[in-house]
Formats: C-alpha cells, structure tokens, sequence
C-alpha cells in the first residue's frame, strides 16, 4: 500500500523533469512558431513544473443525540498533483485531518497517529486517446456523483449524504476506461472499471466496522440532455457495481443521479440500491438511501440550500439502522475561492423510533493554487 | 461568404445584447490560428472549447482557449453570451475542474496584442479580442448561435 502511493507520489513529481525537456523540443522543432509572448497575470504555470492546488477547511459539527451533546472539529487539507504531457496526465490528491476516527478510506503515507492521518486517496495516469476513449489507471474513486464532487470548496453543504461511501464503494485501484461525447447542446459521459475496491462494512448487531476488499467490475453512463437551453445543465446517470469478495457472497448495487441547473436553481439528487450477500441468487439483506438537495442562489455570493437525505443500512435490521435527516444552511462565498456555511440538521434515526434531534455544523473553507 | 462578412455577423451577434440594454459595449470576434479549418463554430462548442469539456481539434491539434484580461466588457459579453454563465460561477467551475479533473482554466494574457501572438504561434490556440483589434496575423471565425 505504502508502496504504491509512493510510487504515484513520485511518478508525478518526477514527470515534471521529462515534461520541460519534451515542451523545449517540440518548440525547437518547429522553426515557425514564435517565442509565447510574457504572461503577466500570474494565471499560467508554464515556468511550474507541476500544477498545484488545494484546499484548507475547518468544520465543526455537534448534535444532541440522545439527549447527549456531542460535537467534534476538524482541521484538514488536500492537495491536488497534476502534471500533462501531451495525451497523458497525472494526478495525485493527498488529504491530511487531525480527526481520524471518521477517517474515509485511502492509502496511509505513514502510520496513523491518534490525531493526525495523512493519506493518498486518489492518485492515477490518463491516456487520453480521444476525448471520447481515454484510459486512466491507478488508485480512482468510485465515480458517484458526490464522490467525484465532494470537496468542500465546492460543495454547499458541510456534511456529506449519508449514502456516500456507504451503498457504493468509495475507492479501487485498477483501470478505467472514460470518456465523454458533445453532440450540439447534449451528449454523454461513461466510464467502464475494474479492480480492487475497498468498503466499510457494518455489523449491525454488535455496531463494528471493518474494511472488505473486493473484485469490482462497474460501469456509469450520464446523458447530457439538451433541453432548447430551458436549463443550463440537465445531466441524468445510471450507475451499475458488482463486487466479489473472497467469500463468495457478491454484491450488486446501482444508483441513479439527476443534476439540474437552471440560472440560480440547483437541484441534485442520488439513489443507490444494494443487494448484498447473494448466494445462489438470494440476497441477505439490502442496503440503500437517497438524498434531494434542491439550493438557490440568492446573490451573487450567497446560497440556501436543502438537503433530505435517507440511508437504511441494513434490511436485517429494518428500524435500528434507518436515519433520515434533514439539513437548512447558508454558504456565503466573498471570492470564489472561499466559503463560509452554517446549517442546521434534524436527525430522524431508527425510522422514527426514537426522537428526533439537532444538530448545527458550520465550515470555512480556502481554496488555494500555485502558480 | 467573406471573412468582412463573418465579422459583421458575429459583431451582431455581440452587439445586440448591447444594444438592447442601451449601452455602447465593443462587439468581440473569435480567432483562431491562420491554419484552422473551421470558418464558424457553434456557441455550444465554442463553449465546450473554452470550458476545456472538448480537448483537440477534429485534426488532432490540443485545444489551447486564452483568455484575455484587458477588456473586462469584451470579457462579460464572451462569459455571457457564448459561455452562458456569470465570471462567479465560471470560477466556480475552475475550481471543480482543478479538483475532479486536474484541469487548469484557460491561460490569461494581458491583453489583445498578447493574445494574437499566441493564436498566430499555436495551430490549436483559440480566443476572442475586441472586434476593432483584428489584423491579418490571426483567422476570425463566425459565431453560430
């Protein structure tokens, strides 16, 4: 493990040295083109050998379930690695928190520490052979929606779904092939993988976790649907998993996605379907949630958003491993780099079983990147 | 038809907006490098060039969008018209690129002299500059809405 992200650590860094080399030749070879003129507004990186970006964030969450308070703060960073050289890129993310029992998955530079865990969670090459057929191979994320779009400079809310991570698998190390297609205003995005994914799994009666590996070949299709320009982005997604772990018991999930755009209206929603275990064609249990998130954008740099988000862990245990919740905020972005939210969450857990309560969780949020 | 009249055409094309808010706002032209083969472009691909979603020319050139930073007006007008969005949201959308895809935005030259010597240097460069600022280094391509 240690290993591999070493490896994809290096390989980008290292790339960069090749890189300079090959952009001199090329420009050497072609006696016609003429000396790039001086680029004064700091935005290019052609003298940075690697694009650098990243974020810092700060949250802190509390809620009073039952009747006991509980809160926790986080201070965490990623950083974002590229490098192009012609058809091929790289990219590396590395993510560091001082909270590291809520730790997602990835791959650990060095052992974790009670407070501090500093982990490789994406790191892959892409070929890009058409924009329509690339290749991309590494350490990759499950390509959920949320997943892919999940930092907290650009998300509005601080918390993730509860679906996320938990019916998909968050990560594998394998191959993918993707690529997208624009025909007038429409078109569509795919992406077809395999390999070793990684997931949390939950043992309800005795509420332990641990990580289950398994073979996972999944595909993902999106339509980029044209719309007269009635909305700015009409995107629909069917989304298909299988795994198979070493016990033999596979596991079949799928999800759909929808995200409009229509001028200061948002509306993004997911659902995902898990049957676990199937032996022989029967499944043990299911696992599945949604959430609905519609948000508006009330001026320029302020926006409201909602969120009901529904996750039922477990079938086998219908009432104990449901929660609902519904989640009110504000994100306030002065520059576009930078976000200040504030929301508020009502938890509904055990399918109303048991009583509701609140919770407030509150983040700011520095985009930053070099040159 | 004549290059005099793909200019005119995609004047109209940024003027109108202009006009009808009653302000007096100097229309932009696309240019591209002399060897481009295309004469007009859609605003849907235009903006899918620019917003870096299409990445080579049909010929295998590397899409390269400049933006230019002299003339906020020119600016707003290419934001709004062709890329459909505000400078707010196009940020935005930088910043999910650079996460999601390592994708950098279009690189940003100081001004319109700047930004024909890099189209006229690069087969597969693209931006757009004031209308009145055209001189034969570079080819203008028309607009389509």
């Amino acid at each position: 493990m240690k290993r591999f992200a070493s490896c994809v650590f290096a390989l980008c860094l290292t790339m960069s040295v090749p890189g300079r080399a090959q952009e001199a030749k090329s420009t050497a070879d072609d006696q016609t083109e003429p000396a790039p003129p001086q680029d004064t507004t700091g935005t290019s990186a052609s003298e940075f050998p690697v694009d650098v970006a990243g974020y810092l964030n700060f949250r802190y969450l509390n809620d009073d379930a039952l009747n006991e308070h509980h809160f926790y703060s986080e201070y965490s960073g990623s950083l974002f690695l590229s490098k192009t050289i012609g058809r091929w890129r790289f990219h590396a993310e590395f993510n560091a928190s001082n909270v590291t029992e809520f730790d997602s998955e990835g791959i650990h530079l060095f052992p974790r520490r009670a407070d501090l865990s500093v982990k490789l969670d994406s790191g892959f090459v892409n070929y890009n052979a058409r924009d329509w057929l690339q290749f991309q191979g590494g350490f990759l994320f499950v390509p959920t929606y949320w997943r892919t779009h999940r930092y907290q400079s650009t998300t509005l809310t601080v918390d993730e779904p509860l679906i996320d991570q938990t019916v998909f698998s968050t990560a594998f190390k394998g191959g993918m092939v993707h690529g997208d297609r624009y025909f007038g205003e429409g078109g569509f995005s795919y992406f077809v993988y395999g390999g070793v994914d990684q997931q949390t799994q939950f043992q309800q009666n005795v509420l332990s976790t641990w990580i289950e590996r398994a073979r996972a070949v999944g595909g993902k299709l999106t339509l980029h649907l044209p719309s007269r320009q009635f909305f700015n982005t009409f995107d629909i997604s069917y989304h298909r998993l299988y795994r198979a772990p070493d016990d033999a018991k596979p596991d079949e999930i799928y999800g759909g996605e929808l995200f409009l755009q229509k001028n200061r209206v948002e509306l993004l929603a997911e659902f995902a379907h898990a049957s676990l275990d199937i032996v022989n064609g029967v499944r043990l249990s299911i696992r599945q949630g949604y959430y609905v998130q519609p948000s508006y954008r009330i001026t320029r740099k302020l926006f409201g958003v909602f969120r009901y988000d529904r996750l039922d862990l477990d079938s086998l245990y219908p009432t104990e491993s449901s929660l609902a919740r519904q989640s009110a905020g504000l994100t306030y972005r002065p520059i576009p780099s930078a976000s200040l939210k504030l929301e508020g969450d009502r938890y509904e857990p055990q399918a109303g079983r048991l009583p509701s309560y609140y919770g407030v969780t509150t983040s700011v949020v520095y985009f930053f990147h070099l040159p | 038809m004549t290059r005099r009249q793909y200019l005119s055409l995609t004047a109209g094309i940024a003027l109108a907006p202009a006009i009808a808010r009653g302000k007096h706002e100097e229309p932009f032209v696309v240019i591209v490098h002399p060897s481009n083969r295309f004469d007009a472009l859609s605003r849907s691909k235009l903006s899918f060039l620019f917003l870096r979603k299409v990445s080579r020319w049909p010929w295998g050139a590397e899409v390269f969008p400049i933006d230019v930073a002299a003339n906020p007006s020119a600016r707003l007008q290419f934001t709004e018209q062709v890329l459909r969005t505000t400078e707010e949201k196009l940020a935005e959308y930088w910043i999910d690129q650079r996460a999601t895809r390592g994708v950098r935005p279009p690189i940003q030259v100081p001004g319109a002299m700047a930004a024909k010597s890099l189209v006229a240097g690069r087969p597969g460069a693209i931006a757009y500059i004031i209308a009145s600022e055209l001189d034969g280094t570079v080819k203008a391509i028309r607009v389509d809405p």
